[in-house]
């Protein structure tokens, strides 16, 4: 490392140092402060740089692609007698098995769909990494010098890009929320097809002209990508402003701590401490040295949850009342509409098809309202500077109509199994329709159904448990042999929930912990509650695919819910993957 | 009004629902087979312009006839629901469920896909598909 990289390292570990210096020894606040770092570090710093890196390393190696055909043609080798260039793009054809074939037929990449080698395609048997191709390329460099020849030093791959390679490869493992980032990937696929055509357009190993233009575009964006780390950096420390003062930066600097202050266990501290160094590689110390006294941090709006004047209450429809402390588990759903559905859209589109439901008995049993119990305003925006707004659907003390199956009473919280049995619910109607939602003519019948299947040994998933809706639609437009539109193109970018998104889900589960649902303690997808008993009971579970993608941030969704309200423990309780859709099961 | 004036009325009023009724199923019908067949025009006129955009969109429909086998009308039958609601003012909703195909309702939502219909100057059209999980 030289020494101006040492010197940035050492920048950023003096945060974390200040950090420690500051918040004392207690290592929950050290844990959490090294933890707040790394998520930073991996969130804003790497994967919002990561578009920038991405493009940076495929224009890159579309240079040094026609720098190798250009001197390949001046040696006198065709690209199909060069065995360096030719186990390259075997390679490439390892992780898509069209790519042959668009060569055979088309002589030519124009229409090779180059986004497929990226992790978020749909790559079947895919025998060799996108990270691999990056690492075959780096490898070419250094053994067939030659092909390179006259090719200007920062235009070959370089450790950066080895990263983002293997960064990318990993994203999907790691389960790192940024869904934008594969919309972006989308999007740059787009102007990596464009360089494809560029790739092919000169005829007879003409490649200059391309050469240059290309090699423009890599200066363009080797300028955006240090900008655009200053400023994720500089945006970042928004949050350390009581310990980024230079002074006190100075004082760390000299007194060479370099070391985490995270004590146990090792393995954060070593990722931490290696993700430091590959920052310190893109941020400059000077930079750091000059503008370590950071802005202020901007004020936090207070979690609210919006209370909604739902019209077109159905009073022909019964409910049930049911005690808030009955329920032990979040259901997170996704609407499977747009994005943009309001409470009252998506109100009226239950109330409205369930108009004419029966019941067992042949009795017209329509729905009252909404069935979900709030509703997550959400938009595809990763950009989007305010989190969506949470307003409820049925009250907390009326039972809920999302889950769809029941629950053997042995999956049930302990705590809320003893409160089942003893347990008063009230089922009816509201019949002069009043705001309150109080039941003005009861029905007998549906207590005593509710209570026998208690005695039986199971419960209506909807008594115990809260569905969280989120809006959007997070499955592709074409399932199986189905349109589904409003989904995301099933041959592009795979569609995942904000960040914003998952912090107000986690935000609303923390408010409701501490609020009317003491019991809460597992956080579950529609798809596993409707499935629970069937599995259990041996039986042939009949699933759903809601929540869509959002089931691959379930995870995401209960680190927040420690950041948010780390007082309390929440634990995941989510459909194994043999039971998930066909189309989630690829992802 | 004489007695025989609403004697002649009562019946057509009852009448009414029941042609509109029938003439939604047949919009519904006409635009399942519309899309068994990968008729494009047809399914153009069956349609508002601002759904068929959504159906055209990132080359949906191309996409989805090109992993489809086209079918006449003949082999595939339908059954249509159609809801003219009576709680929400103006809501037309209706969906085709092919026969023997299962459906199971109690108290959730399941997989549905809905059509929104509303009526214009030139008849019934669909207005929106409605997917809700």
């Amino acid at each position: 490392m030289s020494d101006s990289d040492q010197s940035q390292v050492k920048a950023l570990l003096s945060i974390l140092l200040i950090f420690h210096l500051s918040y004392g020894q207690e290592a929950p606040v050290q844990a959490g402060v090294c933890r707040e770092l790394l998520n930073f570090i991996y969130r804003d710093m790497t994967l919002k740089n990561m578009r920038h890196s991405l493009e940076r390393l495929n224009r890159k190696m579309i240079i040094a692609f026609l720098s190798a055909l250009e001197n390949s043609d001046k040696q006198g080798l065709n690209l199909r007698r060069n065995p360096e260039l030719l186990s390259l793009l075997e390679s490439m054809k390892k992780i898509d098995p069209d790519f042959e074939n668009y060569m055979r037929n088309n002589h030519t990449y124009l229409r090779y769909d180059f986004w497929n080698f990226l992790p978020f395609g749909q790559v079947h048997n895919q025998t060799i990494t996108y990270q691999e191709v990056v690492g075959k390329w780096k490898q070419l460099q250094s053994q067939r010098p030659n092909l390179f020849k006259g090719l200007e030093k920062e235009y070959l791959l370089d450790d950066w890009d080895v990263k983002t390679g293997e960064l990318l490869q990993s994203y999907s493992s790691l389960h790192i929320e940024e869904s934008n980032l594969a919309a972006e990937v989308g999007r740059l696929a787009q102007q990596y097809q464009n360089n494809y055509q560029d790739l092919v357009s000169p005829n007879d190993g003409n490649y200059s002209r391309a050469m240059k233009e290309t090699k423009a575009k890599v200066d363009k964006l080797h300028e955006s990508f240090n900008d655009s780390s200053k400023k994720i950096f500089w945006d970042g420390l928004n949050g350390y402003q009581k310990t980024c003062e230079r002074d006190k930066i100075n004082e760390i600097l000299s007194a060479e701590q370099l070391s985490c202050p995270y004590s146990a266990p090792e393995e954060p501290a070593v990722a931490l401490s290696k993700q430091l160094q590959d920052i310190s590689r893109v941020i400059s110390s000077d930079f750091l040295n000059q503008n370590s006294k950071a802005p202020e941090k901007p004020k936090e709006e207070p979690f609210k949850v919006h209370d909604y004047a739902y019209k077109n209450i159905n009073t022909l429809g019964s409910y049930c009342e049911r005690d808030p402390k009955l329920a032990d588990t979040v259901v997170i759903h996704h609407s499977g509409t747009r994005a943009e559905a309001t409470p009252q859209d998506l109100h009226d589109l239950q109330v409205v098809s369930h108009e004419n439901d029966r019941d067992a008995a042949g009795r017209a049993d329509p729905w009252y309202m909404i069935g979900y119990n709030y509703v997550i305003q959400a938009n595809y925006d990763e950009s989007a500077t305010q989190e969506p707004k949470v307003y409820r659907g049925r009250p907390e003390n009326v039972k809920g109509a999302h889950a769809g199956g029941y629950v053997n009473m042995n999956q049930v919280d302990p705590k809320v199994q003893e409160l089942l049995k003893n347990a008063k619910f009230q089922c009816g109607w509201n019949e002069d329709g009043d705001a309150g939602h109080g039941i003005d003519k009861f029905s007998p019948t549906a207590v005593t159904q509710t209570k026998r299947q208690i005695q039986d040994g199971y419960v209506s998933a909807n008594i115990t448990s809260v569905g969280v809706l989120v809006t959007g639609n997070y499955a592709p437009d074409i399932i199986g042999n189905t349109l589904n539109i409003g989904g995301y193109p099933a041959n592009g970018a795979v569609r995942y929930p904000t960040e914003g998104t998952l912090r107000a889900s986690a935000k609303l589960i923390c408010s409701m912990r501490s609020g009317n649902f003491p019991n809460l303690r597992k956080i579950t997808d529609h798809n596993y509650i409707k499935i629970k008993k069937a599995m259990a009971d041996g039986g042939l579970p009949n699933g759903t695919c809601c929540p869509g993608t959002v089931y691959y941030r379930m995870n995401r969704i209960l680190e927040l819910t420690k950041e948010e309200c780390p007082e309390h423990n929440f634990a995941l309780d989510i459909s194994p993957e043999e039971y998930l859709c066909p189309f989630l099961k690829k992802l | 009004m004489s007695i025989l004036k609403k004697a002649l009325m009562l019946p057509l009023f009852i009448a009414l629902p029941a042609f509109a009724n029938a003439e939604i199923e047949k919009l519904v019908l006409d635009y399942k087979t519309a899309l068994n067949a990968q008729d494009k025009d047809k399914i153009q006129k069956l349609v508002t312009e601002k759904h068929y955009q959504n159906l055209t969109k990132d080359g949906l429909l191309e996409r989805l006839f090109k992993q489809t086998q086209k079918s006449a009308k003949a082999e595939r039958k339908y059954k249509v629901e159609v809801i003219e609601s009576k709680v929400v003012k103006g809501a037309i909703m209706a969906r085709a469920q092919e026969v023997g195909e299962k459906h199971d309702h109690k108290d959730h939502q399941d997989h549905k896909d809905w059509l929104k219909i509303i009526k214009t100057e030139k008849g019934y059209l669909i207005e929106e598909e409605v997917h809700m999980d």
